[in-house]
């Protein structure tokens, strides 16, 4: 597997710094993550040593930024999430679009309930790209925006 | 009957319906809405639960060992409130019509494993309505995709016509046993389904095993990407 790609996970950023995160939701709390004996900028986070990680629970709306990463890849003029990419060149995808047929058509093979896999080479790929989805918007918006309440006479 | 086997040269599912009963089977969708606190189900492969107990992130083996990353989940999944009835592996593979062509599963499975997590992000959710598509290779059924087009859109119609929430669902041509209907193919134990995208397991998230005696028990908790899963015995 290589390192940098690809890219599947939750992000938060924190001072300018990002780090992986675990969203506590009904808390609408975030645990961000620094791996290395080297502590992180902030000195709230606390060492780990079982897992060789800092960790730091903070609110998400002390972040910068919260979002979920997900690596996108068209395949054979189809839209796939790229799983893994493996040291000897090929990609693993997952297909996303509405016609499993067509990917069974074109190898993929079912490998769970609905989903459809195929390992191809990484050089087959085209339009990589990651899609982030925004986890802070929702609550910025209530409250930026906030519902208007039933009028009462 | 939504369970009923495919015809040579007509389209199952939605397909053998009348606009009419696409429209009342569109309806219950107003109903089964899925919030951020809806528990979701997601049957796992009877592999799954060794390699997330073993923090695997893997490209897997083609042909053998699909790629696999412990700290993210998707496919197909149901509301836990829809599946309560379900106790063996048996009904399960009935309910979730998991006998599709190379499937791992067996009514005969000593143990089949779920997972429960609880939705947090309804976006990451969709419901599944179309028609079913032909398979590959083709089986004789239906004559063209042409007839699966307008069966796919009338199946939509019939959601726009009922009122379901248009963010919620979309289109979607799948081989049969998919159905089309946003209910999975068998007339007891049918269930409505949805997709959920491939994103990180929310914490909390379970896994449960179901045995041959319809005994339930939980196996696993997910503590987070950093802890992974953590054994219940």
């Amino acid at each position: 597997m290589t390192d940098r790609y690809p890219n599947n996970r939750n992000w938060a950023v924190l001072n300018g710094v990002t780090y992986g995160a675990t969203l506590r939701s009904v808390a609408k709390t975030v645990e961000l993550a620094h791996r290395g004996e080297t502590p992180p900028p902030d000195d709230r986070f606390v060492y780990n040593e079982r897992y060789s990680v800092w960790t730091l629970q903070v609110p998400m709306t002390e972040c910068e930024q919260v979002y979920t990463a997900s690596s996108r890849a068209f395949y054979a003029g189809h839209l796939c999430q790229v799983i893994a990419i493996g040291t000897d060149g090929n990609a693993q995808l997952y297909y996303l679009e509405g016609n499993r047929g067509e990917a069974e058509r074109l190898g993929f093979e079912q490998v769970d309930p609905g989903t459809h896999a195929k390992t191809v080479p990484v050089r087959e790929l085209h339009g990589y790209y990651e899609e982030r989805r925004d986890l802070l918007f929702d609550g910025w918006r209530e409250q930026t925006f906030p519902r208007e309440t039933a009028a009462t006479s | 009957m939504i369970d009923q086997q495919p015809a040579p040269g007509s389209v199952p599912g939605a397909g053998a319906m009348t606009q009419r009963e696409r429209e009342l089977t569109a309806r219950i969708h107003t109903i089964v809405t899925v919030d951020a606190n809806t528990i979701l189900v997601k049957v796992l492969a009877p592999n799954a639960l060794a390699r997330y107990m073993r923090r695997d992130v893997s490209p897997g083996v083609w042909g053998k060992e699909a790629p696999f990353d412990y700290r993210i989940v998707g496919g197909t999944v149901a509301r836990m409130v829809d599946v309560a009835q379900l106790c063996t592996p048996a009904e399960f593979l009935r309910a979730f019509r998991l006998d599709f062509t190379g499937s791992p599963f067996t009514p005969q499975l000593p143990m089949l494993y779920v997972m429960e997590l609880a939705t947090v992000d309804p976006s990451l959710v969709v419901l599944p309505l179309g028609a079913p598509a032909p398979p590959f290779p083709p089986q004789g059924y239906p004559p063209n995709m042409s007839d699966v087009r307008v069966t796919g859109q009338r199946m939509i119609d019939a959601a726009k016509s009922a009122g379901v929430d248009p963010n919620s669902y979309r289109l979607e041509h799948n081989p049969w046993p998919y159905t089309g209907t946003g209910i999975t193919a068998d007339a007891e134990l049918g269930v409505p389904e949805r997709w959920r995208r491939y994103a990180p397991v929310p914490p909390g998230a379970a896994i449960v095993g179901y045995d041959q005696a319809g005994n339930k028990r939980p196996v696993a908790i997910y503590r987070g990407p950093v802890t992974g899963w953590e054994a219940l015995q």
